[in-house]
């Protein structure tokens, strides 16, 4: 990674629901890392920010991208496909972020190379234990490839 | 994005649950924000519906994981498959300690090793949902909460029952009960009311001749029967 620890975390949320998109602000807001948070709120919203296209020119490169699976239009699965077929985003950690349990979803993502996957939580205190979880294992246990 | 199809009851209720858990998240995780916000203006009698409205939706979360488990029960019985009951009660039984042990159940289980025919998920499932109430519907007065799980080869057939000497009902609910979601009021401490309907569907299906007894101050009994393969299965317990 591209010295994350002194700069700012750029993730990228894929979720078209407002309120867990603020859900999800406010949980990261307890990630010890400085982070931006980019919110898209579709799929062809989100491909278009990972390709640099229109208003998204000069957006980063996010360090994880967190991709909800039922959004209207292109929904989770067809991202994830693009993503994980383009060379230069594919390395990017894609950590699936739904209410599904359903175990026909959970085998289609890491099918498709998902990262991980993780069941929105019901409880504030789970939440924040998740993203403090994301953070440890993403930002500092393991290794990313710098580009 | 293509149009999913709906196969099933399972699929709809699959779909259905998806939908009401994300306003069922946000309702709860926000009005524990607002809780938060408002911790030292809040008098004792309005931090109480603060309670009241987080009890009701973490009610409604599990009348809805109810629903998905009732509907996702296979309607088509086979009988091509056989297992044995004691590995099933062992692991049930350790599965389930953690919830078991404030109750001080005592077990005792006298199962044979005939093989029995049927699906062992399926089985688990209902003896799960039997052995857990009649572990929280226990009475209180009692010295100790007994629970007897029998398992006796006869002509062929297995016939299971479990007996515990808990709060009991009265005859008049019985039948009451046993839909989803209903309780009542004197014995609606646990759950959300769908456990008994889970057992009793399976076993209407996947067993047979399923019988409910019950008397207030006695305790309940639940007995079925599964037919037997005639094959013993030497089992170290």
């Amino acid at each position: 990674m591209n010295s994350t620890i002194e700069n700012t975390a750029n993730i990228l949320l894929v979720e078209d629901n407002p309120g867990d998109v603020l859900l999800t602000k406010k949980a990261f807001e307890h990630m010890r890392i400085k982070n931006t948070l980019h919110v898209t709120s579709d799929g062809d919203d989100a491909l278009n920010f990972l390709f640099h296209r229109g208003k998204y020119q000069d957006a980063p490169k996010p360090d994880l991208i967190l991709l909800d699976l039922n959004m209207p239009g292109k929904d989770g699965i067809e991202v994830l496909k693009e993503i994980k077929s383009d060379d230069n985003i594919k390395r990017i950690p894609v950590v699936i972020m739904t209410s599904s349990k359903a175990e026909q979803d959970i085998v289609k993502s890491y099918n498709l190379h998902a990262n991980s996957y993780i069941v929105k939580p019901m409880d504030q205190t789970q939440f924040i234990d998740i993203v403090n979880a994301i953070e440890s294992f993403w930002f500092y246990i393991v290794k990313l490839p710098d580009i | 994005m293509k149009r999913v199809e709906i196969e099933s009851i399972a699929d709809f209720a699959n779909m259905i649950s998806h939908d009401f858990n994300a306003p069922l998240r946000q309702a709860r995780m926000f009005n524990q924000f607002f809780n938060q916000s408002l911790e030292f203006e809040l008098t004792e009698e309005q931090q109480s519906y603060q309670i009241i409205v987080d009890s009701n939706i973490r009610r409604l979360e599990g009348m809805i994981s109810g629903i998905l488990r009732f509907s996702r029960i296979k309607k088509e019985r086979d009988l091509t498959q056989s297992f044995c009951l004691n590995p099933v009660i062992k692991s049930l039984l350790q599965q389930n300690d953690h919830y078991f042990c404030d109750y001080h159940p005592k077990f005792d289980i006298q199962v044979t090793n005939q093989e029995v025919q049927g699906e062992e998920p399926l089985i688990y499932q209902a003896l799960e949902e039997i052995i857990k109430n009649a572990v929280f519907y226990s009475d209180s007065r009692k010295e100790q909460l007994h629970i007897c799980i029998t398992a006796e080869m006869l002509n062929s057939k297995v016939y299971i029952s479990i007996q515990d000497n808990g709060l009991g009902l009265d005859p008049q609910y019985h039948d009451y009960v046993q839909q989803p979601f209903k309780q009542i009021p004197t014995h609606c401490e646990k759950g959300v009311g769908i456990g008994l309907s889970i057992a009793c569907k399976i076993l209407d299906i996947h067993a047979d001749n399923f019988k409910f007894e019950s008397e207030l101050g006695t305790g309940t009994k639940i007995s079925f029967n599964l037919p037997t393969n005639n094959r013993l299965t030497t089992i170290k317990i």
